[in-house]
């Protein structure tokens, strides 16, 4: 299946996922005003994949900022690579950046943590 | 009855305001005032930074969602998708954003409400009830589902202060203010 490779903008994060590589991989800024529109074929391209996926799919989030429109449309993605990690045949684990001090990132990481039943890294950034 | 919004405006104007804006909310105007905000606190320590970065973004984006939702007014005469946005220094480290908005009779006592009880949680009881909202409300399209005022509390640590001015028996001017520390 094709990836979704996107360059990111000022409100918008790096997108790339890719299936050959078992990659997910979202970093900078998240703060679209209307957030579903932007993460909806994202949500729909983990669906199709996880027919496919096999193995261990490795999912890197870095985010500098997210909204809270942003934070529900997180929860779906996460919700979608817990049924990948659910599957027999394959796992999932989320690695969660957050700079260095960062409080509140490491806070938002540990909440999604808390509600998904998936695997988390905590991964603090030296500057 | 007539709203003196000029003078809402200017009382909420510091000695050091940063940046202000009154008008209707677009959301390129959203990106400029965000813009012009970074800029102006370029030299603020980072963990401030991100803060004051965060609500701004919240808090814009509200006034931006609100103005776009003309049906709460309908047959109303002036220009309620009006807003306003102050960002000021009070000191150092210490930071001031208030936003005004209209909202009909309905909203305001929902606020009013919504306010008085989020701003008696606890640090803990507002991280909780976040991640329930979190994960099992629906949201709406535009929002976040109540989110946003949950989660400034959480990072600034500060009471909201508020207002709502009568315009008439249907209709307020709400302000709501943010201290950033």
């Amino acid at each position: 299946m094709d990836a979704i490779k996107k360059q990111g903008s000022q409100k918008t994060p790096t997108i790339n996922f890719d299936a050959e590589e078992a990659k997910i991989e979202m970093k900078g800024r998240s703060i679209p005003e209307n957030a579903i529109e932007f993460y909806k074929p994202l949500v729909a391209w983990l669906d199709e994949y996880a027919n496919t996926a096999k193995g261990l799919t490795e999912a890197n989030i870095q985010l500098e900022y997210f909204n809270t429109s942003s934070s529900k449309c997180i929860l779906d993605v996460f919700k979608k690579l817990e049924v990948i990690n659910q599957k027999e045949d394959s796992e999932v684990i989320i690695n969660w950046f957050y700079e260095e001090d960062d409080e509140d990132m490491l806070e938002a990481g540990e909440d999604y943590q808390s509600i998904l039943k998936i695997p988390f890294k905590m991964i603090e950034m030296e500057e | 009855m007539t709203i003196d919004l000029d003078s809402i405006y200017k009382q909420f104007q510091k000695k050091n305001t940063l940046c202000s804006y009154k008008g209707v909310m677009s959301s390129d105007l959203v990106e400029q005032n965000l813009n012009n905000i970074e800029e102006k606190i370029l030299t603020e320590n980072k963990k401030i930074k991100r803060k004051i970065y965060y609500v701004s973004v919240e808090t814009l984006q509200n006034l931006f969602h609100h103005a776009n939702t003309p049906k709460e007014f309908e047959g109303v005469d002036i220009d309620k998708r009006f807003s306003m946005f102050i960002f000021s220094k009070l000191k150092e480290d210490f930071f001031e954003l208030t936003t005004g908005n209209f909202v009909n009779k309905k909203t305001m006592q929902f606020l009013k409400s919504r306010i008085g009880q989020l701003n008696f949680l606890e640090k803990g009881e507002l991280r909780i009830l976040y991640k329930r909202i979190l994960n099992n409300e629906e949201f709406s399209k535009k929002g976040g589902g109540g989110l946003g005022m949950i989660d400034i509390l959480r990072k600034t640590g500060n009471k909201y202060e508020y207002s709502f001015v009568e315009y008439n028996e249907n209709f307020y001017f709400f302000t709501l203010t943010i201290k950033i520390t």
